[in-house]
């Protein structure tokens, strides 16, 4: 007050100079680059924000109806629309009418990884750039400190040009943070190879500094930056240099395969291999050494997360229908179905004692249960003539296609079975950790890069040890081609690879869709669908340089 | 000294408001959250400090008044709120708050600043030749460090012509003024720190620990400033016949430059939308308003008063960026056009349903009859985002009001209408995803059958391949309507009363319009859910004056 009052005291006699002190904004809740940039801890938040923004790939884009990762997985050999409600699984319906650029999911999508791209740019920009940060902080060295900060970001810029490259194939590669206010519209499309040229070199800066373990839990872990390598140079088609990195993981202890049951239900009847996707049993520091990254949720804490709803979107509708039983957590929480297993995929598995094929890993039956089986939930409701103990087993004999979906009784991945405790209906988001990659993926990656190099005898013994884990029979050097070893990628990654990456990368995601995929396929463009269109606004804002669209958009 | 005068106005407000809610489990957020507590509190501050000096000096017939302003004013906002879940039971509502296993915080701050300096004088002769000269400068706080003041003057010119001998004594022409005017005017309507480049919240978790994160948000144009206005105005203002006939004439060309907008820009950014000092645009118009009091008795009056506005707006100029024929770049993202007006839609346009026989024509497009036929603006067979088009502005062209109010005796009747034409918007309410939403209520629809072979809206499938429907949202609206009866003043007397008046009132009886999605009068929202019409009212009185 004493300052207003002297300010329009000296205003009065015509010297302003002190009333720009009252138009300076200095706003105390409003956090800026320059300030928070400044020290370690405030660079540790932005690598947060980085994270929280990867993991938002397991979230839904509209609250929870599109859940983002289906970009990556729906509308291939292993997935079909099974719901008539929104979602990118919608688009595999008919991909001439809905693959368009005015999606507004693709514009969330591509903004989303644009968003890690600016924010990984601004803390790349301010580390290299700035000479007064300050370093010091936990038990590192300062220049451990800066390197891990720099390699964080980096291995998240490099996560987003990935996504990038796969779904849209050239798109700008933008080193430059945003923050300096200059709006460009002459954007140019950078040719595919040369932003994965960018990943790979974001990757080998990042590997030699990312710890084994990751930073801290729910980080990515050096195995996991190595496993992306060696997928880069598979698309690249160096598959010796993916043979190199496939080996660091497949050949690190750390990083075993589980072979023994563990964990929380380590007393309940099931298998080793379903034993690691259990809540309290994800993490590395819970056992499971085979985890590459695991993504972490919790339900109203801060950084909780928002909306998971990958179990939301690929579980069946159990609860209504025909069906019409209690939601538990062991029959996979709260489903939506919108996005199902084709018939194919459940056939797929071609040894009847395939752990990977048991009721443990997909839910192929129900039973009727009273209170006391269904504990804590209720009871289901007996429809007439049953009885509780009777069995329901869930018939697939008929896929899904254009006249065939909306189907309730349909069978369902378990690897992501959970319920709210307290309210499984209500609160229908899957908020426990989750894996988001593990080093199974790293050794089919290794035998595809063997049999690209002839070596099939490598590749089958690679994937024998896999199918050896899960008591499938072993194969031989005459089964390998590559369509054998997609179809050993689905048994063994369903409901987690991103699926059409792998068959985008081997030139097979036309072919196979549109020959295992019953809904939709036969509107696949081969030629048009194995890139998205580039979102309207993207190409609209680009005022001065007419930006491309993919083909046949 | 005469004449000279200072004032000091100064202006305190303070508004608090408080919000305490517990949704315990009779209710649905209550029952999925097992009690959920929401409180807030808002402080609103605003502080005003003006200093106004003015002197006042009559020389003969000229009279000189001047006015000098410095003006300070503050804006601050505090808001905190608290939400709370998972209660052990209802009975302490949100007293139980400690209780909660699930608190959730929030708060914001926002300040604004706006300090005035102004000087005028006002010059007159013989109350006929008028002057105003104003000089202001206004220094806004949301704007950047460089761009926070503008300076805006404006000169006005008035002439009283009914006040000259020859009018004098007219029965004719009772009043006549003609007013001309130039100035520029300023526009800070931007959110405060619109500026500053800033981060928000994306917080994550490390198993049980709960990690703060940060992610850009905002890119900041440091270059931020004015919005300015330049209005030449040229007006009329006339009594005629005894004041039987009055009104008042404003023709108008304003030019709008360094328009603050939030523009969408490309997301390779990583933040698609930026607000900025955009480009130019220009608004011509005619404003008129006019009374007639056509008839007076003894027992009869009626009088008219009606008012009618149109303008044309359209922008001059976006960005600079020049097409190679030497014409300026739209930006397609915003739908701004150079020479169109400033809010269009901009759209494929269905024109029709494809009919039974056109479906070779049809197959082209990938379409069947039954499905929406588009306009292939380019046409090259393929309709894609080169077959956008402008459908129409958002905006009227001209709106009007017309009041007609009649007196007989005691009875009184009052009928205003109000219109408004030229505007085209989206029906949202035409639209509907049967596939995935048929929880909405939507509109009825004329649907395309093999046996309806309609043009206006396509068949009832959901593999149907639609388009949107844009509709002219003109309206004719009879806004108000008043009968009332004044007891006769003999009758009163004897009673003791002032007044007596019964009434009858209507508001929006009537509405005139094409537009079906909903009221005319209000703009819809972009969602699907609708927007609760305005509601007819019909009112019956009784005004009692002692």
């Amino acid at each position: 007050m004493k300052k207003l009052i002297t300010c329009l005291v000296s205003s009065i006699l015509l010297i302003s100079s002190c009333s720009d002190d009252l138009l300076n904004e200095n706003p105390p809740n409003v956090i800026y680059a320059e300030n928070l940039y400044s020290d370690l801890s405030g660079l540790e938040a932005g690598i947060n924000g980085l994270y929280s923004l990867m993991r938002y790939e397991r979230e839904g884009l509209n609250a929870s109806s599109s859940l983002i990762t289906d970009v990556t997985m729906s509308g291939t050999d292993m997935f079909a629309a099974n719901h008539s409600g929104n979602g990118v699984s919608r688009v595999s319906v008919d991909w001439t009418a809905r693959n368009r650029p005015d999606y507004d999911v693709y514009e969330g999508v591509f903004l989303w990884l644009y968003e890690i791209v600016n924010s990984s740019n601004e803390i790349i920009k301010n580390v290299e750039e700035r000479e007064d940060i300050d370093w010091s902080g936990n038990e590192l060295s300062e220049t451990e400190n800066r390197n891990l900060i720099l390699a964080e970001a980096r291995v998240a810029r490099a996560f987003a040009y990935r996504h990038l490259s796969y779904l849209w194939g050239d798109v700008p590669l933008n080193l430059n943070p945003s923050s300096d206010g200059i709006i460009r519209t002459d954007w140019e499309r950078t040719p595919v190879n040369e932003v994965r040229q960018q990943v790979v070199k974001d990757l080998l800066f990042a590997e030699p500094i990312i710890p084994e373990e990751g930073s801290l839990t729910g980080r990515i872990t050096k195995g996991a930056v190595q496993h992306y390598l060696a997928e880069l140079y598979l698309t690249l088609n160096k598959p010796d240099s993916t043979l190199f990195w496939a080996n660091k993981v497949v050949n690190n202890p750390a990083y075993a395969l589980i072979t023994e049951r563990y964990g929380v239900q380590v007393d309940q009847a099931g298998i080793a291999f379903m034993d690691m996707f259990k809540a309290g049993n994800t993490n590395r520091e819970e056992g499971n050494s085979e985890a590459l990254w695991v993504f972490q949720f919790k339900n109203n804490v801060l950084g909780g997360g928002e909306y998971p709803i990958m179990a939301m979107h690929h579980t069946s509708r159990y609860r209504s229908g025909d069906l019409d039983l209690t939601v538990t957590a062991d029959r996979g929480g709260y489903g939506n179905g919108r996005s199902s297993l084709t018939k194919w995929a459940l056939d797929n598995f071609d040894d009847p004692n395939d752990d990977r094929f048991s009721e443990y890993a997909i839910r192929k039956s129900f039973t009727y249960r009273d209170a006391a089986g269904n504990a804590p939930y209720p009871a289901d409701n007996l429809p007439e003539g049953k009885n509780y103990g009777d069995k329901i087993y869930l018939d697939w004999s008929e896929d899904i296609t254009d006249d065939h979906n909306g189907i309730e009784e349909w069978p369902f991945s378990r690897k992501y079975d959970w319920a709210d405790p307290v309210d499984p209906i209500g609160n229908r988001e899957s908020f426990y950790d989750q894996i988001y990659l593990r080093a199974a993926d790293t050794y089919l990656l290794k035998a595809e890069a063997e049999f690209k190099l002839g070596d099939v005898g490598a590749a089958a013994n690679t994937i024998n040890i896999l199918r050896a884990r899960s008591h499938a029979s072993n194969i031989t050097v005459s089964d390998i081609d590559i369509d054998f070893i997609l179809d050993e990628r689905a048994r063994e990654l369903m409901a987690e690879e991103p699926r059409r990456y792998t068959l985008l990368r081997t030139g097979k995601w036309a072919e196979r869709t549109m020959k295992y995929n019953n809904h939709g396929s036969s509107t696949i463009d081969p030629k048009r669908d194995i890139l998205l269109p580039i979102p309207q606004s993207v190409i609209d804002s680009n005022l001065e340089k007419e930006m491309p669209q993919n083909p046949g958009f | 000294m005469k004449g000279l005068n200072y004032r000091l106005n100064t202006g305190i407000r303070r508004r608090w408001s408080e919000r305490k809610t517990y949704a315990g489990s009779n209710t649905v957020v209550g029952i999925a959250n097992s009690g959920q507590a929401y409180l807030s509190s808002t402080e609103f501050k605003n502080n005003v400090v003006e200093n106004i000096l003015t002197f006042n000096k009559e020389f003969g017939k000229h009279n000189v008044f001047l006015t000098g302003v410095y003006s300070y004013e503050e804006n601050e906002q505090y808001f905190e709120e608290l939400t709370a879940i998972n209660f052990p039971n209802d009975e302490f509502t949100y007293f139980g708050i400690s209780q909660a296993s699930s608190i959730e915080s929030q708060n914001d701050y926002q300040r604004t600043a706006l300090i005035s300096q102004m000087l005028r004088l006002n010059y007159s002769f013989n109350n006929t030749y008028l002057l105003t000269l104003t000089g202001r400068r206004d220094g806004f706080s949301g704007f950047g460090p460089d761009n926070k003041w503008g300076v805006f003057p404006s000169v006005a010119l008035g002439w009283n012509i009914s006040r000259e001998p020859f009018l004098e004594n007219s029965t004719t022409i009772n009043q006549l003024k003609l007013r001309l005017s130039w100035g520029i005017n300023g526009n800070q309507a931007v959110d405060p720190y619109s500026s500053i480049t800033r981060l928000r919240d994306r917080n994550t978790l490390s198993g049980e620990q709960s990690l703060v994160g940060y992610v850009p948000s905002v890119i900041g144009d440091k270059d931020l400033g004015w919005e300015s206005s330049e209005t030449y105005n040229l007006g009329l203002d006339f009594g005629l016949f005894n004041n039987r006939v009055f009104g008042d004439l404003n023709l108008y060309e304003t030019n709008t430059s360094d328009l603050l907008l939030n523009r969408t820009i490309s997301s390779v950014h990583g933040i698609n939308q930026v607000t900025q000092n955009i480009g130019e645009t220009q608004t011509r118009g005619l404003e008129l308003s006019l009374s007639v009091v056509p008839w007076v008795t003894q027992d009869f009056n009626w009088k008219i008063s009606g008012n009618f506005a149109t303008n044309k707006n359209k922008i001059v100029s976006l960005y600079g960026y020049l097409q190679e024929d030497g014409s300026e770049i739209n930006d397609l993202a915003n739908a701004w056009f150079v020479g169109e007006p400033i809010r269009v839609n901009f759209d494929q346009k269905m024109i029709g349903v494809w009919q039974l026989g056109e479906e070779e024509e049809a197959a082209v497009y990938d379409r069947v009859p039954g499905d929406a036929k588009i306009e292939d603006v380019d046409n090259n067979g393929v309709l894609d985002d080169k077959d956008r088009q402008i459908i129409g502005q958002r905006d009227p062209k001209y709106t009007w009001g017309l009041s007609n109010a009649f007196q007989y005796k005691n009875f009184g009747l009052e009928v205003f209408f109000i219109g408004s034409h030229g505007a085209t918007r989206h029906n949202n309410l035409l639209r509907d995803n049967t596939a995935a939403e048929i929880r909405r209520n939507v509109l009825k629809k004329n649907w395309w059958t093999p046996d309806n072979p309609t043009n206006e809206y396509f068949r009832n499938n959901d593999q149907v391949k639609g388009g949107s429907i844009y509709e002219d949202a003109s309206f004719v609206r009879l806004k108000d309507i008043t009968v009332s009866y004044n007891f006769p003043k003999k009758v009163l007397s004897k009673i003791k009363l002032e007044k007596l008046q019964l009434f009858a009132s209507g508001r929006n009886l009537l509405t005139i319009t094409d537009w079906t999605a909903g009221d005319p009068e209000l703009e819809l929202p972009s969602s699907q859910a609708g927007i609760l019409p305005l509601q007819r009212e019909i009112t019956f009185g009784l005004t009692l004056e002692f």
